[in-house]
């Protein structure tokens, strides 16, 4: 069982082989308490929610459209839910109309850095996470340790690419600044 | 897999309550539901936006309010005096409603949220344009007049007569020297004072019959004009019911 994709797991617990679902669980789990872990601060509320995402996805599993990608489609329910908890924390603001999806941005060409470049920003990421806006540290977050390539974080946030491009860009600004020292926001 | 399982707490724990039934997996009609509902929806916003957008132009046409910027900056403050605003913000808030409707499609979110609002806006004046020019409002205009419309017939009424004190619409029954004389769509009868202030963007060639807008004040079944154009007659036009239902003493428009 362990070779076949997510995609085929899914198809069959929607078929009805519901003690498949522990795989995908298995499968996902670091990986959502890994992005919990940086999105919100909080391990045990994290946990929690973590559960959460579990529980939603089975429930919606029907939802599911198995020629489709697994990854981003449960990495959308875990994007729902975080967001969610942000609000109720008050800590997210929340804008009817985002600028960033508002307007055509140029065509986001994934950037060419380097593994000493990337490692130096994802150290400084995790360093700097709370000091950033949540709308530019998730992309941050999908990109630099979930490994994410600009569509699939466009797929997960539902944004167009050029938005993730442009806020992958701002954020890594913000990020250079805080390393610096001269980010004041 | 009891490897992957036994590692993992919340797996257990999920899966636990998966097989005590306290977390139930929804139906796939549930989905398919939710998704044709949310199709309907969308259509319903959709046609809701092309009656209001077809009626606003209808009554724009209508009162000769859709005519009047051709007078230049008077004309369009007129214009802009006239429009009814109401309708064109009910529209305004249907296009949002539309629009985060369509958001949730992958076609609509893939894509800068301009572009889906421009292509709602042009679908809908396009299809406002089609559909206005369909006649229907023409007819319902007719029943709401004649009483024989069940619904809608203040609507009608309200924001397809607008009284308005500079912008009249009619067609020509006869000519005089110094001017026109003119009957509006309610049976009335006006003679047009043409003098050289008045402005006639496509020329002074009338004749009787024709369909023409006249932008100025009226007084005593006189009308100071300070534009007149000739426009497209619409089958709305003719024959005008006049105030007993009687059809005017004048000729049909020319073809």
């Amino acid at each position: 069982m362990q070779e076949r994709t997510d995609e085929e797991i899914a198809s069959r617990v929607q078929q009805g082989e519901q003690e498949l679902f522990g795989i995908l669980i298995g499968r996902y789990e670091e990986k959502m308490r890994r992005y919990a872990r940086r999105f919100l601060f909080d391990r045990e509320d994290g946990k929690d929610l973590v559960q959460e995402v579990f529980v939603k996805a089975y429930v919606n599993i029907q939802s599911f459209d198995a020629t489709q990608k697994f990854s981003p489609w449960i990495y959308r329910i875990a994007h729902n839910e975080f967001i969610n908890t942000l609000r109720k924390r008050s800590r997210f603001p929340t804008f009817p109309l985002d600028p960033d999806t508002l307007f055509p941005h140029p065509a986001a060409a994934e950037d060419s850095e380097s593994d000493a470049e990337k490692k130096e920003l994802r150290e400084a990421l995790d360093r700097s996470l709370a000091q950033l806006d949540a709308k530019y540290r998730e992309p941050l977050v999908l990109y630099y340790f979930e490994d994410m390539g600009y569509g699939e974080i466009a797929e997960v946030l539902q944004v167009p690419l050029g938005t993730v491009g442009i806020r992958l860009r701002r954020g890594r600004v913000m990020l250079k600044r805080i390393m610096h020292g001269t980010f004041h926001g | 897999m009891d490897n992957e399982q036994g590692k993992k707490p919340i797996g257990e724990e999920v899966l636990r309550k998966i097989k005590s039934g306290a977390v139930r997996m929804r139906p796939k009609w549930h989905f398919a539901l939710r998704a044709a509902l949310f199709a309907a929806g969308a259509v319903i916003v959709f046609l809701a936006l092309l009656y209001l957008v077809s009626f606003t132009l209808f009554a724009l046409r209508r009162s000769g309010v859709l005519f009047v910027p051709a007078f230049g900056a008077p004309g369009w403050y007129a214009f802009l005096a006239s429009v009814p605003w109401v309708l064109v913000l009910a529209a305004v808030i249907f296009i949002f409603i539309l629009e985060a409707l369509v958001r949730h499609y992958s076609f609509a979110h893939r894509r800068p949220l301009l572009y889906s609002l421009l292509a709602i806006v042009l679908l809908v004046l396009l299809g406002g344009f089609f559909a206005e020019r369909a006649q229907m409002h023409g007819r319902f205009m007719r029943y709401a007049e004649e009483r024989r419309m069940p619904f809608a017939r203040g609507f009608y009424r309200e924001f397809g007569m607008p009284h308005l004190r500079e912008i009249h619409r009619g067609a020509i029954t006869s000519l005089a020297s110094s001017g026109l004389v003119m009957m509006d769509q309610e049976g009335e009868t006006f003679t047009i004072a043409i003098t050289p202030r008045t402005r006639l963007p496509f020329g002074m060639d009338f004749a009787e019959g024709d369909s023409v807008v006249v932008f100025g004040p009226r007084k005593d079944g006189m009308i100071d004009a300070f534009g007149i154009r000739e426009i497209t007659p619409d089958t709305m036009d003719m024959p005008f019911r006049g105030p007993r239902g009687m059809h005017p003493p004048f000729p049909m428009p020319r073809e």
